[in-house]
Formats: structure tokens, C-alpha cells, sequence
């Protein structure tokens, strides 16, 4: 840094950086990981989570009324039948597997012999 | 006026050094990451199992197939992330049989998915398509990060599936000591709200987590980090590099709400894996049935994963053949740095050879089948 001309102000860029880390990096990093801190995060969050999901609730409600006095799949509906895909998909794995281990019973020696 | 001319031609230059560096970190977002070949051999839902392409004759590759499985938050090409800088890469030219489980990105229909889930419904799967396509009798498992807490889980839970290696990566096991961090405090027992979190949003956003855990460490993460890249510029290479990183650290996805609810709940705050207190399908998780070889890799520098969390587990485990090495890295260095490539890497590679290799006939024939 220190063969960088003064006048480079990309240089007294990094240079500001290294000098403000020295002081804030450590500081910052015990200021964040304070109950304190933790404890104002946390109550933050929890009232954005609490309007968020009473927000949430009621336009949810409102449009699964709408949806259904228009005779179409709701959210909750289309969720429900994807999760109904997916045990399908992996009944179908078992399957696979199954046939897979009475070919290969099939195809062993011993059973060809007999 | 020389000094004027001399002044306006360092204001520019540092001008383009910025343009450049900015355009830099705009173009990470498109960074071209996991490129070494491979073939998808399975896939379930969104959970989708790769295997790479060898570059070795057959009679040169390692007999027994390598599976990485990696956590729930972050992108898997953290084990690809460029030519010259890929574990994969670099896995596979040492002649091993390398295959990836990637979760996918779980959508509003898996909020229901449990940590549980990942392990019997998906690794379980994956693990017997693994070994029927492989035609292998047994198989490695290294697992980073959560996918080490995943793995290790399942090595527990099913002792007659044939693991002959289990290679842990800063593996989240032991929440007994919890560091002095933010992430871990907000986790702590009446902080976060897990239900309300989970309801609100159904998948909990990767950058909800990613912001947590930038958090840790705010100057670095959120200026250092780009500095670092600014002092750099003039280096193409480690440009390439960093932007690499930049993407898979920007480029999240979200945690199935009930996986990050039962993690958090059974995991992190009732320590219930170490404790011996968990239970899937009625069966037990003991760490005690894990007699695989087992290498616990442990970052010393990790702000994500503490040492303690990290290496308690070799005294609960049966395994004869146990190491654990502490790397002087950091979470993600661990898998991304200069030193990963240059020792940490070859070093797994050399532990994980010689157990790779055929077992004599009276050895394997005790072995079992995972179907």
C-alpha cells in the first residue's frame, strides 16, 4: 500500500478499509454476538413474523374462498396433491428396486443351475 | 500541472478499478460453476443423484464408489467450483468412482419434508440406486457441513447398509458447547421462534440463513469480502476464483420448514443425536452402531461450526479405524481455499485410497446389501 502515490484514491480505499477494520472488525463482531443484540433481533423478527403471519392468514383465507366459489384448485389443494406425487414417486423407487433385486435372483448362477 | 495531470490520471485509473471491480461482482452472479462432466443416474422429487464421468480406464479407478452429500442451505457446486478448483475434479483424477447428491431447491410441497426425511426417504434411496447402478458391495460417504450431520445420522440409523468409509467435513454434531456467536444464540431456547418462522414462510429463505450467518462476522462478510476481490483485480485467476465463491455464497436456496424446525429443536437445542435420544421410525440412532473408517475433518478458524461441535463424536462411535485432523482453515476454506487444494485434498485422497481398494473374499463376505 505504502508504494501506492497518495493522490491513488483506490489505494487510500483499502488503505481506510484496513485501517477502520483494525478498529471495527473485532468490535462489530462482539457487538453482533451480544445477548443484547440477539435479544433486539429477535423481537424485531418477532413482530415482523407476527404481522407477516397474520397478513398471510387472512389474504390465504380470503383467496381459498375466492377459489373455491370459482370452482379452481386452491394453494392448499395443489400443495397436497404435489406431496401426493412425490410418495407416488418414491412407492414407484421401492418398486424399481424390488424388480431390480428378483432379477437379479433371476440372473444368479445358483438359480440358473437349478 | 504535471501534478494536476499526474492527480487526474490516478482518479481515473482508480475510477476503472472500481468499474472493473464492480462489473466483477455483478458477473459472479453468472460465474460458470460446476463444469466437471457428469450424468444424472437418479432423481426423486427434487433430490437428483449425479455421477461424474471418469477420466481413468476402469482398471485404474477405485472399486469403491465416493458419494458426496452436502447440507440443505448452500448449492452443491461448492464440491465443482471451477476447472483447477474442483474437489470433484480433483477426486476423480485420482481414479475414484465420485457421485453427488444434490437436494435440489424444495418448494412450497416439501414444507413438510423433516430432517428425518432427508435421511430415510432420500439418502436411503439414493444409497441403494447408488450401489445397484454401481455394482459395487460397499460405498464412501463424505459428508459437509449439515450433509455430514445427515451422513452420519444415516450411518447410525442403518448399520447393515454397507459403509466402508465415512469421511465428516465440519460436521454439526454436538450442540452440548455452543460458541459465543450470534447464530448460536439466536437459536438458543426462547429467541427464535422455529413455529412462527416456519409458518410464515413454509421453507425457511436461504437468504434468511445466509444473512444469519454473514452476521458472524459482519466487516468481513459484508465489506472485507469485496475488498479482498478490488485487491485482486489484477489477477484473472483469483478473480475467476472468488467469483466462484461469490456465487455459490449468493446463491441459495430455502430449508423444508420442518427440516429447519426439527433441526433446530432436536438438534441444535436438545442435543438429541449425542444425547442418544433419537429416534427414527421407531428405531434408535446410536452412534455407537457406526463401525465404518471414519476421517472427522475440523476447521480450526469455522464460525459456523465450532471444534466442540465437531469432534466429540469420535468418542461415540465404535469405529476401529478413526482420525480426526484439525485443518487450519474456516468453514467454506475448507472446501474453497488455495490450501484445500494444495493439502487438505490429496490428504483425503491418501486416506481414503487404501480403503477403497477390493477386500479380500473372507472380508466381504460378512458384507450386506442396503436393499
Amino acid at each position: 500500500m505504502s508504494e501506492k502515490s497518495p493522490s491513488d484514491p483506490f489505494s487510500q480505499m483499502l488503505q481506510l478499509y484496513d485501517d477502520w477494520t483494525k478498529t471495527w472488525s473485532s468490535a462489530m463482531s462482539e457487538m453482533v454476538a451480544s445477548k443484547g443484540f440477539a435479544d433486539s433481533v429477535t423481537q424485531q423478527m418477532e413482530s415482523g413474523l407476527s404481522t407477516m403471519g397474520l397478513f398471510r392468514r387472512q389474504v390465504n383465507e380470503a383467496m381459498e374462498q375466492y377459489l373455491q366459489q370459482m370452482s379452481l384448485p386452491t394453494r392448499r389443494e395443489v400443495l397436497n396433491l404435489a406431496e401426493r406425487l412425490t410418495h407416488i414417486e418414491m412407492r414407484l423407487d421401492d418398486l424399481d428396486a424390488k424388480l431390480d433385486g428378483m432379477l437379479d435372483l433371476l440372473r444368479s448362477p445358483r438359480r440358473r443351475a437349478t | 500541472m504535471m501534478g494536476i495531470a499526474e492527480n487526474a490520471r490516478q482518479v481515473e485509473k482508480s475510477y476503472l478499478r472500481m468499474a472493473e471491480g464492480a462489473k466483477a461482482i455483478v458477473d459472479s452472479l453468472d460465474a460458470p460453476v460446476g463444469l466437471t462432466p457428469k450424468e444424472l443416474v437418479w432423481s426423486l422429487n427434487k433430490t437428483n443423484l449425479y455421477r461424474y464421468t471418469p477420466t481413468k480406464p476402469s482398471g485404474e479407478r477405485l472399486p469403491v464408489p465416493l458419494l458426496l452429500v452436502y447440507a440443505l442451505i448452500n448449492r452443491t457446486f461448492i464440491f465443482d467450483l471451477a476447472p483447477g478448483r474442483s474437489f470433484v475434479e480433483f477426486m476423480v483424477g485420482e481414479g475414484f468412482d465420485v457421485y453427488l447428491l444434490d437436494w435440489g431447491r424444495p418448494g412450497p410441497e416439501d414444507r413438510n419434508t423433516s430432517f428425518d426425511d432427508y435421511v430415510t426417504q432420500y439418502l436411503y434411496r439414493a444409497v441403494r440406486k447408488l450401489l445397484r447402478i454401481s455394482g459395487a458391495p460397499d460405498l464412501s460417504i463424505l459428508g459437509y457441513c449439515l450433509g455430514a450431520t445427515i451422513s452420519t445420522v444415516f450411518t447410525a440409523l442403518y448399520p447393515e447398509v454397507p459403509i466402508r468409509n465415512l469421511i465428516l467435513l465440519t460436521a454439526p454434531i454436538d450442540f452440548a458447547e455452543q460458541p459465543e456467536s450470534s447464530l448460536a444464540l439466536w437459536l438458543q431456547e426462547g429467541r427464535l421462534d422455529v413455529d412462527r418462522l416456519v409458518e410464515s414462510f413454509d421453507n425457511v429463505p436461504g437468504e434468511l440463513i445466509r444473512h444469519w450467518a454473514k452476521m458472524l462476522k459482519p466487516v468481513e462478510n459484508f465489506v472485507g469480502a469485496y475488498v479482498n476481490l478490488f485487491r485482486q483485480l489484477e489477477d484473472k485467476s483469483a478473480v475467476q476464483g472468488w467469483q466462484a465463491v461469490n456465487r455459490w455464497v449468493e446463491d441459495v436456496v430455502p430449508v423444508a420448514g420442518a427440516a429447519f424446525r426439527q433441526f433446530v429443536m432436536d438438534y441444535v437445542r436438545a442435543n438429541k443425536l449425542v444425547r442418544g435420544q433419537l429416534e427414527i421410525d421407531g428405531r434408535p440412532v446410536d452412534l455407537g452402531r457406526i463401525r465404518a473408517a471414519v476421517l472427522n475433518v475440523v476447521a480450526q478458524y469455522d464460525h459456523l461450526v465450532a471444534q466442540s461441535q465437531a469432534q466429540s463424536i469420535m468418542g461415540l462411535i465404535s469405529s476401529q479405524d478413526k482420525e480426526m485432523r484439525v485443518i487450519p482453515s474456516t468453514h467454506v476454506g475448507i472446501m474453497a481455499s488455495a490450501r484445500a487444494r494444495d493439502k487438505l485434498w490429496p490428504e483425503i485422497a491418501s486416506w481414503l485410497e487404501p480403503r477403497s481398494g477390493r477386500l479380500p473374499l473372507s472380508a466381504k463376505a460378512g458384507a450386506s446389501s442396503a436393499t
